[in-house]
């Protein structure tokens, strides 16, 4: 009778609390999306209107002119589109391996050098060589200079995802794993087939990470590679503008008469590099949900 | 055991089909630029020089812009020579890597690079010794002076071939004031020839209701214009006035430092900054604008919103400003004051040692080469339209008989080699509005052409034992100096007493006493 | 340990290879992390050794040593000195980007996991990535539009309250607070699907049998989630440490510029270097700024986890 009453009052509460919780939430979507409306609505005003009266959230003179200047003068954005998938699915796969079996490694107790093993690669974020000897080394020593591998490998594995995933793989039980050892299984097998269908949550976050590194990849893109064929589509967004901005600059046009949107254009370019990953995420989200499938732990 | 082996089976096939996918984007990847000239090597060894544009590559000619170029170098020079496209956009960077790591035989340099820095430190060639083999070359620099090249030297040595201006009465690249004439009659102005008449009208804009609610003045760089109306006529800046706001000196006596935050010009400056800040002629947030408004000011003319624009080179009005007004609003008329116009500062030839240049690497293996090649460049007219406009009919058109790029797709326009324009190859381009045309005519012929550089030409501030003050200065002159300069400021002399101690504080005797010592050495040397 | 019962300790001779061959696939899966590390991170670092160079293109590595020289810049003026208001701000800053940044972070995903209409949690985290995306320079951009004198946001929000307008761009004290929140804002989307993902870990029976045992959200929240998200949260910490004198250069350059009025509060190491590079560039002193900060980091995250080490040993980072 009591639990009953008990739980009468509590789901009023427990609504309540979910009320609270959505209204709280709420706001913060809000705030983190506002400003994303103003960039989309930016983009698509006239340009005129908005040197004037600054950003609003209705478009101001709707006008699709920032757009078609951006793929005017971008006739290589399906290519960038196709390179930054590329990157993308190859880096994260590659990263996903590398880490999940380094993280799995220096989680185990039994492993002695497990300490000394993550203060090496956590040592690195404390010290780096610096832009001029890490490029010194990525040029002339391992020849990458041009080839889309640049792009892909320095990013494969950091600190940061080995020590996220070392972390998950901490909180599965260690009676999961000794019952797969005393039934006979090698290291390998016990992580491959026992501990990573348990670390979906840590996967999906780690690949998350990881996918949103290349997708976001321009810095490298801009330091490395030559080709215009083998732009990532975030460089080649930022190529365009600096461009543009030079082209007002460069003394040697004579009678260039275009008149170029560009802050709008500078909107328009945030939009298009956006607006994939907000359809990919959604996708990614059911992975989330995950932990542990196997029956109650005891005690 | 078995398990384990097939598991590892897996993961080995696994990372195979990674591997052939990784395979095939190598292949992409690698796809080099152009190299499909079928031109057969000649018995001679022909090297390739690699060298860089800033700038977008064309999306055509580049074939035939190769075939053209490597006609004329395998024949003249046994070597072919390979562009690479560089974007703009953290180009400081990227040619200082490219420095490090000595991929190019042939580096453009300039403000937009860290080129003194890099001279300095050995990463180009000295070209002194090497000019007795490029004859026509130096001959070409004398046109205008003997000393020419010489005022492109760093410490004694030649790192780099300097771009050449022609001297045709008319700095294309000084600042001035760009106004609407035709509201200028509205109002019935004197036209602008000076501070009061540029000052009276800008008050005018401010009372028209329709140019009210836009501040007139958007751009920080607005005490410059002051420093060149003001005190431009009896003082002479020393590395830009910009860079250097502490000193500089006179034109009577061009090798004695002044202080120049003592001057009463200084003073006169920070009065009219702040009177016109208060009166919101200058825009409240100045200091905040940086990029987001300068951009915007162009925009704000076109549209009808604000009456003038403070600061930029006339050349960059042509194409920012000039050709758009002209094709929208056919019926105002633009005009054009020139800070340095009336200020009454003697005309000298076009400056030298702070010009772009083309260096060739330390580690170049084709040096002499490649100085020949800068040589063709800069004599001979065939090589200088290929590497400045690139293919005749793809990239550019001849309108009248000068090279232009009207009626060409933008994605064609080929950037020029950078750091190579050379006004005495080029023929002069006309402006896109008629009206604008006449005043670039009145001001060539308006003023006399000047025969000597200036004194302080060639003259190079070296601040290596200096780094410590340079740093904290730069950084009293953003935080205490800009401000004041901007008019941003409650009592001008209880802030210039400030700003004085701040100085005092990061070094500025120490600053002031080396450059002293250099100028008089560098006196000795003319 | 099952392992500690059956074994028999005996004196290893030859411990290493005893361990590597038990071990022999735990080094096999290691093997790519060693080669990588070593090849990316550890094979570009004698580098640290330009900060201590005169550096000459010519004569590279071999340039002359001119010890501390290159760090005077940093430490010029003695008491006065400009590196203690940078380094201050700059540890300032990080310390409220790390600590409210991680609250914030834990609070959203404690609640998300609370709500129960997953349809709701999904799009509110969709959007609540977005910021994530938004590069730096149109952030300034924005900040810009809400906080200037003439036509900004804010002003016109005060003014149609009966306030007069507020000059932002010429008040350093108000900037701290507004470019911290800026930070959390960027962060909070990508942080929180870190502590989401932690939280999913957790065994649901665990709230279920909470729940039976007459547990209001609020109690499960503060006696199953917070705890069980400890090590996630000490480790975040600590992994944001080591970088604590090395600043978000780009979020402090595009909000503030060359603002001169709001430097004395949001001047940072990176900031004051860039500029000083920018007029004068010096492949060495570059390296020595960096060094300083690594160094300074490194002392911090000894001696940090070594504390750690000592409170709750299987939280420490090594």
């Amino acid at each position: 009778m009591e639990n009953t009453s008990n739980h009468i009052k509590m789901g009023v509460r427990a609504k309540g609390f979910n009320i609270l919780s959505i209204i709280f939430i709420a706001i913060i979507a809000i705030a983190c999306v506002t400003p994303f409306i103003f960039i989309v609505s930016g983009s698509l005003s006239d340009q005129a209107a908005v040197a004037v009266n600054g950003y609003s959230l209705l478009p101001q003179g709707f006008t699709l002119e920032a757009y078609k200047t951006v793929f005017k003068m971008g006739k290589s954005i399906p290519r960038a589109y196709y390179i930054t998938i590329l990157i993308t699915v190859v880096g994260t796969t590659l990263g996903l391996l590398t880490t999940s079996m380094s993280g799995y490694v220096l989680s185990r107790p039994d492993f002695e050098n497990r300490n000394k093993a993550a203060f090496f690669i956590y040592f690195t974020t404390l010290f780096g060589g610096g832009l001029i000897p890490t490029y010194l080394v990525n040029v002339n020593i391992l020849h990458l200079n041009n080839s889309l591998w640049v792009l892909i490998l320095p990013s494969i594995m950091n600190p940061f995802n080995i020590y996220l995933f070392r972390n998950f793989v901490k909180s599965i039980p260690n009676s999961l794993v000794e019952s797969a050892r005393i039934d006979g299984a090698g290291d390998f097998k016990v992580f491959w087939s026992v501990v990573m269908p348990l670390t979906k949550p840590a996967l999906a976050t780690v690949g998350l990470f990881l996918a949103l590194g290349y997708w976001n990849e321009w810095f490298r893109c801009n330091l490395y590679i030559k080709n215009p064929d083998s732009y990532t589509l975030q460089y080649l967004l930022y190529s365009m503008l600096a461009n543009v901005e030079a082209m007002l600059r460069d003394k040697g046009m004579a009678g260039s008469l275009q008149v170029m949107p560009t802050e709008t254009m500078k909107l328009a370019t945030a939009v298009l590099a956006t607006g994939p990953v907000l359809l990919f995420y959604p996708f990614v989200q059911k992975y989330f949900v995950g932990g542990l499938t196997i029956g109650g732990v005891k005690g | 055991m078995k398990m384990k082996n097939k598991n590892l089976l897996k993961k080995a096939i696994g990372s195979a089909l990674v591997a052939t996918m990784a395979m095939s984007m190598v292949a992409c990847g690698s796809k080099t630029k152009t190299a499909t000239n079928t031109t057969t090597d000649t018995t001679k060894e022909v090297v390739t020089l690699k060298a860089f544009t800033l700038g977008k590559a064309p999306t055509t000619g580049l074939d035939n812009f190769y075939k053209q170029l490597d006609a004329l170098t395998v024949k003249d020079l046994g070597a072919k020579v390979r562009f690479d496209y560089i974007a703009w956009g953290d180009e400081k960077n990227k040619i200082n890597l490219a420095i490090a790591s000595g991929e190019y035989d042939l580096y453009s340099g300039g403000g937009f690079s860290d080129y003194k820095g890099t001279a300095t430190k050995n990463a180009f060639l000295d070209l002194k010794p090497l000019l007795k083999d490029v004859p026509d070359l130096v001959e070409h620099y004398t046109q205008a002076s003997d000393k020419t090249l010489s005022y492109a030297e760093l410490s004694g040595k030649l790192f780099g071939i300097p771009q050449l201006g022609k001297v045709d009465g008319g700095d294309t690249g000084s600042e001035g004031l760009v106004y609407r004439k035709d509201l200028l009659k509205e109002w019935g102005l004197d036209e602008v020839t000076n501070l009061d008449t540029m000052e009276k009208y800008l008050y005018k804009a401010k009372d028209d209701a329709r140019y009210k609610a836009t501040p007139v003045i958007t751009d920080n760089r607005i005490w410059t214009s002051l420093f060149y109306m003001i005190a431009g006529g009896k003082y002479m800046e020393i590395s830009g006035i910009s860079e250097n706001p502490y000193a500089v000196v006179s034109y009577a006596d061009p090798y004695t430092v002044v202080n120049f935050l003592d001057t009463p010009e200084y003073k006169k400056i920070l009065e009219y900054a702040s009177k016109w800040y208060k009166d919101g002629i200058i825009n409240h947030d100045i200091l905040a604008a940086s990029a987001n408004e300068t951009a915007k000011s162009a925009e704000l003319l076109k549209a009808n919103k604000k009456v003038a624009e403070t600061n930029s080179p006339r050349w960059s009005i042509e194409t920012s400003i000039v050709a758009p007004i002209f094709k929208a609003n056919p019926t105002w008329e633009l005009g054009w004051f020139d800070y340095k116009d009336t200020n009454g500062s003697p005309a000298y030839l076009p400056g030298i040692s702070n010009n772009s240049v083309i260096s060739i690497s330390a580690k170049s293996k084709n040096a002499a080469t490649a100085l020949k090649f800068i040589e063709k460049a800069h004599t001979d007219q065939t090589y200088y339209n290929l590497l400045k406009f690139g293919v005749l009919d793809e990239n550019y058109k001849i309108v009248d008989g000068i090279p232009s790029t009207v009626g060409i797709d933008e994605n064609s326009v080929k950037p020029s080699w950078t750091a190579l324009p050379d006004g005495y190859m080029e023929k002069a381009t006309l402006s896109a509005d008629p009206k604008w045309e006449a005043i670039t005519q009145k001001m060539k012929t308006g003023n006399p052409t000047p025969k000597e550089y200036s004194p302080l030409e060639g003259f190079s501030f070296d601040k290596t034992e200096l780094s410590a003050e340079s740093a904290a200065l730069e950084t009293v002159k953003t935080q205490y100096m800009l401000p004041l300069q901007c008019g941003v400021t409650k009592n001008i002399d209880t802030d210039l007493v400030n700003v004085k101690a701040k100085l005092k504080g990061a070094g500025l005797d120490k600053y002031m006493a080396a450059l002293q010592k250099q100028l008089t050495d560098f006196a000795a040397t003319r | 340990m099952i392992e500690a019962v059956t074994n028999i300790p005996i004196k290893k001779k030859r411990k290493r290879f005893e361990d590597f061959r038990k071990h022999k696939t735990y080094y096999f899966m290691l093997t790519p992390m060693l080669v990588f590390f070593l090849i990316f991170a550890y094979l570009p670092m004698p580098g640290i050794y330009f900060a201590f160079l005169d550096y000459d293109f010519v004569k590279g590595i071999g340039s002359p040593f001119i010890g501390l020289k290159n760090f005077e810049f940093l430490f010029h003026g003695g008491m006065d000195s400009i590196i203690w208001k940078l380094t201050k701000n700059t540890i300032m800053y990080n310390i409220a980007f790390i600590f409210l940044g991680n609250i914030a972070q834990i609070f959203v995903a404690v609640i998300l996991k609370e709500i129960k209409n997953k349809y709701f949690v999904k799009t509110a985290q969709t959007l609540m990535f977005m910021p994530y995306f938004v590069s730096m320079v149109i952030v300034g951009v924005i900040v810009y539009n809400g906080f200037n004198f003439n036509y900004g946001t804010a002003n016109n929000f005060l003014t149609s309250l009966g306030f007069d307008k507020y000059d932002f761009y010429q008040n350093p004290a108000v900037w701290p607070y507004i470019i911290v929140l800026i930070n959390i804002w960027k962060g909070l989307g990508y942080g929180s699907v870190i502590y989401m993902a932690a939280i999913l870990s957790i065994d649901e029976s665990i709230y279920e049998a909470a729940y039976i045992d007459g547990a209001s959200n609020l109690e499960r929240i503060r006696y199953i989630t917070l705890p069980l998200l400890k090590p996630t949260v000490i480790m975040l910490v600590l992994l944001s440490l080591g970088g604590i004198l090395k600043g978000q250069f780009d979020l402090f350059y595009q909000i503030i510029g060359n603002n001169g009025l709001l430097l004395d509060a949001t001047d940072i190491i990176d900031t004051y270097v860039y500029r000083s590079l920018a007029v004068d560039f010096n492949m060495g002193r570059g390296s020595a700024a960096g060094l300083y900060q690594s160094i300074f980091g490194f002392v911090l995250i000894l001696t940090v986890n070594k504390i750690v080490n000592k409170v709750s040993p299987d939280n420490a980072l090594f």
